[in-house]
């Protein structure tokens, strides 16, 4: 199920047309490795150890 | 009320669990026919903003591979987190999709207490589309490079004003991540989001916005505010004459608003 659902994410970044629309707004498409849920999950990982700490550092206050 | 539907959750859960863990079990027909109806996929912010159009591009094309429509649905508010939240307590079938990006999947982490767990009760899908920043500045600002923008922040920092799309916002994330770079104490300026503050900065009213280069793009482009890198490590193919901040002087100031979309998690039978 989740296969299918990243199978058909992954089918759309690599249509030409989507790509297309895609550079037009000035969006950047990850590499297809870069694209799968294992990669996904290293790079979310990586983003939290990374931001974290400056945002918790800086104090910000939420709306 | 609750308790039915918290049973059936539950159920739920369970058979996804068990399916995920039996990997060899020849599948039953009702897995082989999924999807057998749309998907929605849950955005935090307003349609028309920039994760609801790319996920509509998205979800266009995945209807091809699907056989299914996937259908955008935008529910605002709480920073995106009343999405998310919504996401990962849905049954986890497949047919509920969290998409979000930066802000509501890593920075509201560290700002926010949520009610859910941002890498536990999310599966990932598929990583999607970013776009960096770009560090733009009002027309009379006098540098006309990055590192001559650095050295007049550095010696006007009590004055410069940094425009932001509202606290905790990727603007302003950003711009903190600025002031770490160049060791300084700026004056944020909150906005009600981008467009305001870009509005401000093209007027002269603030001096510079480290902004999603898809909301700045269109008035460098113009004319109407300056820019000085992309915060990235390669150039856009969309504006090939603006360098990177490797080159132009803040190497390693990399902040990019990275798209992605995820799905609830099935949790264990208790």
């Amino acid at each position: 199920m989740i296969e299918k659902l990243s199978v058909a994410a992954m089918d759309a970044m690599a249509d030409p047309a989507v790509r297309q629309r895609y550079g037009e707004l000035g969006m950047e498409i990850p590499p297809p490795q870069q694209q799968t849920p294992q990669a996904l999950r290293s790079h979310h990982r990586q983003e939290i150890e990374k931001w974290w700490p400056i945002i918790k550092a800086a104090n910000i206050k939420g709306e | 009320m609750k308790l039915p539907r918290r049973a059936l959750l539950r159920l739920a859960a369970g058979a996804g669990a068990g399916a995920a863990a039996l990997p060899a079990m020849p599948r039953v027909a009702g897995a082989q026919a999924y999807p057998i109806r749309p998907i929605t996929a849950v955005s935090g912010f307003a349609a028309g903003g920039p994760t609801d159009v790319v996920m509509r591009i998205l979800a266009e094309r995945m209807r091809i591979t699907l056989g299914q429509p996937v259908i955008v649905e935008n529910a605002a508010g709480a920073a995106g987190s009343i999405a998310v939240g919504r996401v990962a307590r849905a049954a986890p079938d497949g047919y509920t999709l969290s998409v979000g990006h930066w802000s509501t999947h890593v920075v509201n982490g560290a700002i926010y207490a949520l009610p859910y767990d941002l890498l536990n009760d999310l599966e990932p899908v598929a990583r999607l589309p970013s776009n960096p920043m770009i560090v733009v500045a009002n027309k009379t600002v006098p540098a006309t490079n990055l590192n001559e923008l650095v050295s007049w922040v550095k010696a006007n920092q009590e004055k410069i004003t940094v425009g932001t799309a509202g606290p905790g916002s990727g603007t302003h994330v950003s711009g903190i991540y600025f002031q770490k770079f160049t060791y300084t104490r700026l004056t944020f300026v909150p906005y009600r989001g981008t467009g305001p503050a870009l509005q401000d900065l093209i007027a002269g009213q603030i001096d510079v916005i480290v902004d999603q280069a898809t909301n700045s793009l269109p008035q460098v482009r113009n004319g109407a505010i300056k820019a000085y890198a992309i915060t990235a490590t390669s150039r856009l193919a969309s504006a090939p004459d603006i360098p990177t901040v490797d080159e132009a002087g803040l190497p390693g100031f990399y902040v990019s608003i990275c798209m992605a979309c995820g799905r609830p998690r099935a949790r264990r039978m208790p």
